[in-house]
């Protein structure tokens, strides 16, 4: 079988529908977004519905073709528009990676590489283009949901740059909020050692730039002892802390407690 | 657990990058397909300027109107250098295009809008386009056999066969009818249409062609593109293990160019967004996040298999090497100047 022949032409097109079909699958499966910004997912479905076009058009012309041995009825030595690649070769290069992780993904990260991406040192380097729009504490009421002790609930990466913010930083300041988040010791900025950090992954594009936003939480009493990089709902008070020449934001918890993963664990910036 | 790699982020992180480059290679090859069918083959020849540096230099400009990213762009070129594009012309706009355009543009403005946004955008543009360029003028002087993968070349000098053999003839960059005309000179640039034309139930038959061309492309391309991104994925991981390693080198200046490029090979980022990641590395000099975002669209694990398909394995390791090595430069030298004129 060569990429000239009937087979080698319906090999060639399988190839692109199963591309076209992992396409399709994953543009109608929940969790896209944990794989993909949403900016690409029309993309996605766009690609996806370009291969079945190519691979379904292809498989009807190669069933259609009265010859076999030749793709148009004439033999080529140039081989321009087929195949370079043995359409057996290629089908398994392109299907054996694809079915090997679509059984074992688990469309997010593991613990331990959650726990390696969020143990970087706290930095807002690069992170200044996130803006929020005109914010003030009749929006913060109007937006926000809040816990049945008062606290508002808020997204991590809210929080984290608010130190940069003004007027998020004025609002905030000495409100008691509450955000899921991962909690794991805090290597770094922890001199009387009740202090650890909280923890969100991000993404802009794809799990290849996912990065982890960090945020520093006090505790009044012992350190919560549980595994590292469990899943919490932490709730307390505002506050801001400057460690070097940066203000950093700092969250004084008052409760704390365990909880699963969220649906979605990976955000986009 | 393989290599200290869970399958399972292994996994995760292939088909989050399949699922961002598999739709442009999939519009790549589209468009190289409909490129195959539908555009005239001396065009490129009568619509480029004659001067063949000026072809090169407004090759590199390409971008701001056609703008592609790194994996679309090259089952674009491969098509292209297949319609008789030159080689200068086609390695020029593949290198710039990913950099020279508006959407890399806006990002990596965004993505330094901290401080010097403005500086950093333009000379991203200006090193990718003086890299770009360069490489492009270089290839004015060295055969296109010598750079070529086998079959494009051949393909190449098919159509300028057919070309010469057909001169004279109006419309033959489609010439579906034309194969008496062209005779054994002809070069099978066709679309093997003249055995179809009447099974084609109607349908156009450069349209056939088209969706012809673009299959066999989209595999040829996708079997590359897979392997890339199987390795990115691996890479993509180690180095979220070991970076702390990659950190202490990046401290120093040389050092950090030279890292910098590397952790761009290993990473694969697209060329969009690179610059939020380049921005985010904590200690790293400008000279190294310049090479980043200069080498990384030009130069990658990905980019290392899709590269396959357009040049020869002997040339494509000189390239990537003579490219780490000028980018290297010139990044290094930037850095100084920039840090300079910051202080």
């Amino acid at each position: 079988m060569t990429a000239q022949s009937k087979w080698g032409k319906i090999v060639y097109a399988m190839a692109v529908l199963l591309w076209g079909g992992v396409l399709l699958y994953f543009y109608l499966h929940p969790q896209l977004d944990q794989y993909l910004a949403e900016k690409f997912h029309l993309y996605v479905l766009v690609g996806g519905l370009a291969c079945w076009v190519l691979g379904i058009f292809n498989v009807w012309e190669a069933c259609a073709s009265e010859v076999d041995a030749t793709c148009c009825g004439h033999a080529h030595e140039q081989g321009h528009h087929h195949g370079e690649i043995h359409p057996l070769v290629a089908l398994l290069v392109v299907g054996l990676p694809m079915a090997y992780a679509l059984e074992v993904t688990e469309h997010g990260v593991s613990d331990q590489r959650a726990a390696q991406l969020a143990a970087g040192a706290m930095s807002r380097d690069g992170f200044e283009d996130v803006e929020f729009p005109q914010f003030s504490l009749e929006e913060l009421k109007r937006v926000k949901q809040q816990a049945e002790d008062g606290a508002y609930q808020m997204e991590l990466m809210e929080l984290f740059f608010s130190a940069d913010d003004r007027e998020m930083r004025e609002v905030l300041e000495g409100q008691r909020v509450e955000t899921v988040a991962r909690l794991r010791d805090e290597p770094e900025h922890n001199e009387n050692g009740k202090r650890m950090r909280i923890y969100r992954l991000y993404m802009r594009c794809c799990a290849a730039d996912m990065s982890a936003l960090p945020l520093l939480v006090e505790f009044e009493r012992a350190l919560p002892q549980w595994e590292a990089n469990s899943w919490v709902i932490i709730a307390g008070t505002m506050s801001y802390v400057k460690i070097g020449e940066i203000d950093y934001p700092l969250l004084l918890v008052d409760r704390v407690e365990q909880t699963q993963a969220p649906a979605g664990a990976v955000r986009r910036f | 657990m393989i290599l200290g790699v869970e399958q399972s982020d292994f996994a995760y992180n292939f088909l989050s990058l399949l699922l961002e480059g598999a739709p442009y290679i999939v519009l790549g090859t589209v468009i190289s397909g409909f490129i195959d069918a539908y555009m005239p083959g001396d065009l490129l020849e009568r619509k480029l300027p004659k001067n063949r540096v000026l072809a090169v230099l407004l090759s590199g400009l390409m971008g701001l109107v056609l703008p592609v990213c790194e994996c679309a762009v090259v089952p674009v070129i491969r098509r292209l250098v297949g319609k008789g594009l030159p080689v200068s012309c086609a390695f020029t706009y593949m290198l710039a295009a990913p950099i020279v355009n508006p959407v890399t543009m806006w990002s990596t403005w965004h993505a330094f809008s901290g401080g010097a946004a403005t500086e950093v955008m333009l000379s991203r543009i200006g090193l990718g386009f003086l890299v770009a360029a360069t490489v492009g003028l270089l290839l004015l002087v060295v055969p296109a056999e010598r750079v070529l993968r086998e079959s494009l070349f051949r393909q190449k000098g098919e159509k300028k066969q057919a070309n010469e053999g057909c001169e004279g003839h109006v419309d033959h960059g489609h010439h579906e009818h034309e194969h008496v005309c062209c005779g054994e000179g002809c070069g099978h640039e066709h679309h093997h249409a003249h055995e179809h034309e009447q099974a084609a139930g109607g349908m156009d038959v450069r349209l056939r062609g088209a969706l012809r061309a673009a299959m066999t492309d989209c595999v040829d391309v996708a079997v590359y593109f897979t392997i890339g991104v199987c390795l990115t994925a691996i890479f993509n991981i180690l180095y979220v293990q070991h970076r702390e390693v990659l950190a202490s080198v990046l401290e120093q200046p040389v050092a950090a160019t030279g890292g910098m490029m590397g952790l761009a090979f290993v990473l694969s980022v697209c060329s969009t967004t690179d610059a939020f990641m380049a921005a985010a590395l904590k200690g790293v000099g400008m000279g190294g996040k310049m090479a980043f975002l200069v080498f990384g669209p030009m130069m990658d694990v990905k980019l290392l298999f899709l590269y396959q398909t357009v040049m020869r394995r002997s040339f494509l390791w000189k390239f990537a090497l003579g490219l780490f090595v000028f980018v290297g430069v010139l990044c290094w030298g930037w850095g100084i100047w920039f840090e300079g004129g910051a202080r």
